[in-house]
């Protein structure tokens, strides 16, 4: 077996020891894990949406436990202010007696950062955490802090509150790598969560992976290959969630306002290569592309009025141009 | 896990691997060529049969096996060229491998691999990529993964087209669906000819003299469409040139080589005409000067006799002047093609002629069908009239026969009469009540004022004043029938051509 082969075999298995761990404790959902795990791979950040009482919140504590990290929860509320997530600069004594300025660190500096309800808070506060999110660094009073990778937001939201939150702005959602839509359980899954959460002895948790593994399989996933085909599907996909491209397809044409952004397609190629990876594949196919495509887009679609009042979902407009745009070949 | 556990080396084997997937994909390659050109082979044969089908059918319209036959080989020469070039084709190794890919379900391995070792950019996972890519392309069963198997619509269509052609060439052509198709692509004339045969056998040869009709409607409209499309067949230049031939003729009459020649072409032989015309071309040096000038203009005349047709009229222009600078090949040469038009001409006036007479015949045959009271019913009966030919009811025909087969009732006769003279035709009753068609010529010359309306006379005997107006012909050939008395009900049509009888 060639160090290839093994790297490949590192990278399927720990993928997949990390699903497990998780599964033993989160019922069902098992594609959503799959994806969490996708994002977390490729580096990116996870939004998660789903009304109240799914286990959000559980599912991102479950991944913080079954990775050896440095993990951190900020409960987002409306009264939330940026210094309370990146931290801030405050006037200590030092045994001399002499007052000295040191920066005491926000939750933002940990390895996974557990986003709690994020639209709670005001956009002002929702903002601090950009420029970690986006360039992994954060700015105060005029001094850069640089994140030790791995570093992972992964927020959630809950869609049906409107009153007294906030919807993220264009600008924050198009830095979530993928964003996960977490619906009802089926009945057997639902029993089954109900015969597990309702017991003494909660299952726990397994670390399965350090931070230096995490980034290992980040680098590897970044090395493998993609065609030239493949990466012109994912072209065609982008530019298919444009409303102002001639050959877009028509749901796109009518109910698409903002169409999917660069970073979008970056998504979709990184979010391929990890799924080739987790597939022992050294190279990425169509299928690894339409695979991510829903999760990297369907906060990268926004939608005009005319969707809005035809009931028309960024999910259903997706799905019509998966179903159109053909990769070369098929 | 360290960094350094993912720092992999490139693989020594990057070469053998690519290689390997080469020969995965030429194998791939020439399969795919076998299968579809194999895939092909059936709406190839059916594109090939569909041809001789349509080419029979085209050859049985135009009258002309060649054009059938060159469409038919036109057909075979397209599917046996769309499969050859099928063969021989080869599809780019990148897009084999893609659809090796597609078609085996390797996830775009193959594809990824082939793009990888021609691009100058190498990843660190390249060879590795590469030689997984050759591992799993090795292991297809390409036969397996890409089966021969032509669409069963392809097939189907190949028995069909196959079935109608076996059909068309052995089912029997003289009755039921075989004669039903064969007259729908039969060329006009032929099928004109087919109707005239069948009714001359059945019915035209006894009808004029006996009392059987053309009582069936459908063979009455079969012999009217027929006729329609005789006189659409008809030239209508065919007079003009049979002239212009007839005063080249009497032009060339007037010298002594040409005389023979001119001599046919007045006497309208002209296939004697193009033959003596063909010995001249060959005998030119033997004539003395005046016999060459005679010559010469006589072919001069002729140019200007025919100055109407270009063509013609250079070919006899050029004949002259080169007969006239001793250009004796050249003259030769242009007298053989005169000779050649000629001929043609002939051949087309002899067509035309066959062609007049066959529209007489079935103009008589149809007024025969009218008077007897056969045919469609009156509101459908449009036997329009053509040429000079002018007939009736009863033409050589035993009167007392015809007079009681009339069979129209008194408003069918009406119509009847409103009909043809909407078609601009004269219909009048004789004594007998018997119906005339007559196609009036007026007669400028003739001072109509000095004639009166002929008199209406019943009885027995009588005399029937004809119009002299009825044109150039003269009369309408009808003979009297007194046996039957005139039915009060067409009193109204009578009036409209007789002056009552004094007295009465």
């Amino acid at each position: 077996m060639t160090t290839a082969e093994a790297d490949v075999r590192t990278f399927q298995q720990t993928a997949l020891d990390l699903q497990d761990a998780i599964a033993r404790v989160i019922v069902g959902y098992e594609s959503e894990i799959r994806q969490v795990v996708v994002a977390l791979l490729a580096g990116g950040h996870t939004l998660i949406e789903g009304v109240p009482g799914l286990g959000k919140t559980m599912l991102v504590r479950t991944i913080a436990g079954a990775l050896d990290l440095e993990y951190s929860r900020i409960q987002f509320t409306p009264d939330l202010m940026p210094a309370d997530i990146t931290g801030t600069t405050i006037i200590r004594e030092t045994e001399s007696r002499e007052r000295v300025f040191r920066f005491e660190r926000g939750p933002i500096f940990a390895n996974i950062v557990l986003a709690d309800e994020i639209n709670r808070a005001t956009p002002k506060t929702q903002s601090a955490l950009l420029e970690a999110m986006g360039e992994r660094t954060v700015t105060i009073a005029r001094q850069t802090y640089e994140l030790e990778g791995p570093f992972f937001v992964i927020a959630t939201q809950n869609p049906i509150e409107m009153e007294g939150t906030y919807p993220l702005p264009e600008a924050q959602l198009d830095r979530f790598f993928f964003k996960i839509a977490v619906g009802y359980p089926g009945p057997a899954e639902l029993e089954l969560i109900l015969d597990r959460t309702t017991v003494g002895n909660m299952p726990s948790v397994t670390a399965v992976a350090d931070g230096k593994r995490i980034n290992a399989m980040i680098r590897l996933a970044r090395e493998v290959p993609i065609a030239g085909h493949v990466t012109r599907y994912a072209v065609d996909l982008v530019t298919a969630t444009h409303p102002d491209n001639p050959k877009a397809p028509a749901i796109s044409r009518r109910f698409v306002r903002y169409g999917a952004s660069p970073r979008g397609g970056q998504a979709l190629v990184l979010a391929g290569k990890v799924l080739a990876l987790m597939d022992g594949r050294l190279n990425v196919s169509y299928d690894d592309i339409r695979a991510a495509f829903a999760p990297a887009f369907r906060h990268r679609l926004l939608l005009n009025f005319e969707a809005e009042a035809e009931g028309v979902t960024a999910e259903s407009v997706l799905s019509d141009i998966a179903m159109e745009t053909r990769p070369e070949g098929a | 896990m360290s960094a350094q556990e993912f720092a992999v080396p490139i693989a020594d084997g990057l070469q053998k691997a690519h290689n390997d997937l080469l020969g995965s994909v030429t194998r791939f390659q020439r399969r795919i060529r076998i299968v579809q050109t194999t895939n092909l082979l059936p709406r190839a044969v059916a594109t090939a049969l569909f041809a001789a089908l349509v080419g029979q059918l085209v050859g049985l319209r135009l009258d002309s096996t060649s054009i059938g036959g060159a469409i038919a080989v036109l057909g075979a020469f397209a599917s046996i060229t769309l499969l050859v070039w099928r063969l021989l084709k080869a599809p780019e190794p990148r897009d084999a491998a893609l659809a090796f890919d597609l078609r085996v379900g390797l996830k775009e391995r193959v594809s990824t691999a082939m793009e990888l070792v021609d691009s100058p950019h190498r990843f660190e996972l390249t060879s590795h990529q590469v030689t997984d890519a050759a591992k799993h392309a090795s292991a297809v069963r390409i036969s397996r993964a890409y089966p021969f198997g032509p669409s069963r619509a392809d097939l189907t269509l190949a028995f069909i087209v196959a079935a109608l052609l076996a059909a068309w060439n052995f089912l029997p052509r003289d009755s039921g669906i075989g004669a039903s198709i064969t007259s729908l692509f039969e060329p006009p004339a032929e099928r004109l000819e087919d109707d005239v045969t069948r009714l001359g056998e059945s019915e035209l040869d006894v009808a004029p003299r006996s009392t059987a009709r053309l009582t069936d409607p459908t063979t009455f409209d079969r012999l009217r469409g027929a006729l329609d499309q005789l006189r659409r067949s008809s030239n209508p230049e065919a007079d003009a040139l049979r002239e212009l031939l007839q005063q080249t003729g009497e032009s060339l009459r007037q010298t002594r080589p040409a005389r023979d020649v001119g001599r046919r072409l007045t006497g309208q032989d002209y296939e004697g005409a193009a033959e003596a015309l063909r010995t001249l071309s060959e005998s030119l040096d033997r004539l003395n000067t005046s016999e060459r000038q005679e010559l010469i203009e006589g072919l001069r005349d002729a140019s200007d006799i025919t100055s109407d047709d270009p063509v013609f009229s250079s070919q006899f222009a050029d004949a002259a002047d080169d007969l006239e600078n001793f250009r004796d090949k050249g003259a030769a040469e242009n007298m053989r093609e005169i000779a050649e038009r000629i001929q043609d001409a002939g051949g087309l006036l002899a067509s035309e002629e066959s062609l007049q007479q066959r529209i007489a015949d079935l103009e008589r045959a149809l007024r025969q069908a009218l008077a007897d009271g056969g045919g469609p019913s009156p509101s459908e009966a449009s036997p329009d009239s053509g040429g000079d030919t002018q007939t009736s009811g009863g033409d050589d025909s035993d009167s007392s026969d015809l007079s009681g087969e009339l069979g129209l009732t008194s408003s069918a006769r009406g119509s009847l009469v409103d009909d043809l003279e909407e078609m601009g035709l004269e219909t009048r009753l004789d004594a007998a009540g018997n119906l005339e068609i007559v196609e009036i010529e007026a007669n400028e010359q003739a001072p109509s004022e000095d004639f009166e309306r002929p008199t209406l006379q019943l009885g027995r005997d009588v005399d029937v004043s004809l119009n002299p107006l009825a044109g150039k012909l003269g009369t309408v050939r009808s003979r009297r029938d007194s046996s039957n008395q005139v039915p009060l009900d067409v009193a109204s049509v009578v009036s409209r051509y007789f002056s009552p009888a004094e007295g009465e």
